[in-house]
């Protein structure tokens, strides 16, 4: 199971409406949804939630091939349910979840050539200020995502964000997270347990205060016990 | 218009967005618009856009895609006037 995700700062200033070129949704979207952007009675919300399943999909777009371009409106969103929209792009389509709260809101895209656009996701749990997706389970594959608010301390979203994830993919593992370590491959990032890449697929994503982390199909080292615990 | 010319207006015009300032202190033709100005890729949309209204020119999603660098930027706004 591939992912992507994306996060969405709503109240960073970049983000308002008065701040993006008055053709900004011309440029990136289809009129299908320029359509639903003008009849929906929270534009700002819905443009970055079509954003947002847009980016997320791009970047599982581009790991399965690496000569995909980002050309906006092109990956052409579908809403399906509450939180829930496909995006289409050439021959693929990806299942994008969207949580929100009135901070930010979050997508999260999956792809596998089997299951893609079936509806075999367990049900996402959301808290507040720092919401985590219990492992959204289907049959032999699950997903994890969650979205954490910076602190502070955190000065660079990148180590944040990574921070984040590896203590995320540590504890799908049962490993501590300094045993794991985040590499990137073309920008791409992936996880490594001791220097052996695992098998999971990993995105992240940072904007304005929040920093947001996905892995699909985490699989276990067979020889993780023992070492666990060192 | 001169190259120099036209590389001050870039650099003028995603300066509002840059999130490091010390690469743009130190912008070069090779200094990469997401990754070392740290620019969020939303910010490409209106970046390429204020290109257009800027340089009275048009710019396809295909050639806004193959911007990295300022050096691109430049090179394809060139391409345009010319
Ligand atoms: C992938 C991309 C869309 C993310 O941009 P963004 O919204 O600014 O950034 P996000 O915070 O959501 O995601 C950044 C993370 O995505 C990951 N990433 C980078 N390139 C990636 C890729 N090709 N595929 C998947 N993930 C990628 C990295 O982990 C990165 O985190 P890091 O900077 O800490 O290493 C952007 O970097 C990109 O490559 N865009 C393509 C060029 C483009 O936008 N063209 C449009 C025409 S101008």
């Amino acid at each position: 199971m591939l992912v992507g995700n994306d996060v969405v700062d709503l109240r960073d200033s970049e983000s308002q409406p008065e701040a993006l070129h008055s053709r900004f949704d011309a440029r990136v979207f289809t009129a299908a949804e320029r359509e639903a952007l003008g009849v929906s009675a929270a534009p700002h919300v819905l443009r970055w939630t079509l954003w947002a399943a847009k980016e997320s999909a791009y970047k599982i777009a581009k790991k399965l091939d690496p000569t995909v371009r980002f050309l906006w409106r092109e990956f052409s969103t579908h809403p399906m349910g509450e939180g829930w929209l496909v995006v289409v792009h050439g021959p693929h389509s990806f299942d994008v979840r969207v949580s929100r709260t009135d901070e930010w809101v979050h997508s999260v895209a999956t792809h596998s050539s089997a299951r893609h656009c079936s509806s075999t996701h367990g049900s996402a749990r959301h808290g507040s200020a720092r919401q985590d997706w219990a492992p959204l389970r289907s049959a032999g594959s699950s997903v994890g995502a969650g979205v954490e608010r910076l602190t502070r301390s955190d000065a660079d979203p990148s180590s944040a964000v990574r921070k984040f994830a590896r203590a995320a993919v540590g504890s799908r593992v049962e490993c501590p997270p300094s045993q794991i370590r985040i590499a990137a491959e073309r920008g791409i990032p992936v996880a490594f347990w001791r220097e052996r890449r695992l098998s999971v697929d990993l995105s992240l994503s940072h904007h304005g205060r929040f920093v947001a982390w996905a892995y699909g199909d985490c699989v276990i080292p067979d020889d993780r016990r023992g070492f666990a615990a060192a | 218009m001169t190259r120099d010319e036209i590389f001050a207006k870039v650099v003028e015009i995603v300066k509002p967005f840059v999130k490091n300032e010390d690469a743009l202190a130190a912008v070069t033709d090779d200094t990469n618009i997401l990754e070392d100005l740290k620019v969020n890729s939303a910010r490409l949309v209106d970046i390429i856009l204020n290109f257009e209204d800027e340089f009275d020119i048009e710019v396809e999603d295909e050639d806004a895609d193959a911007v990295n660098t300022v050096g691109d930027a430049v090179a394809l706004i060139l391409e345009k006037l010319s």
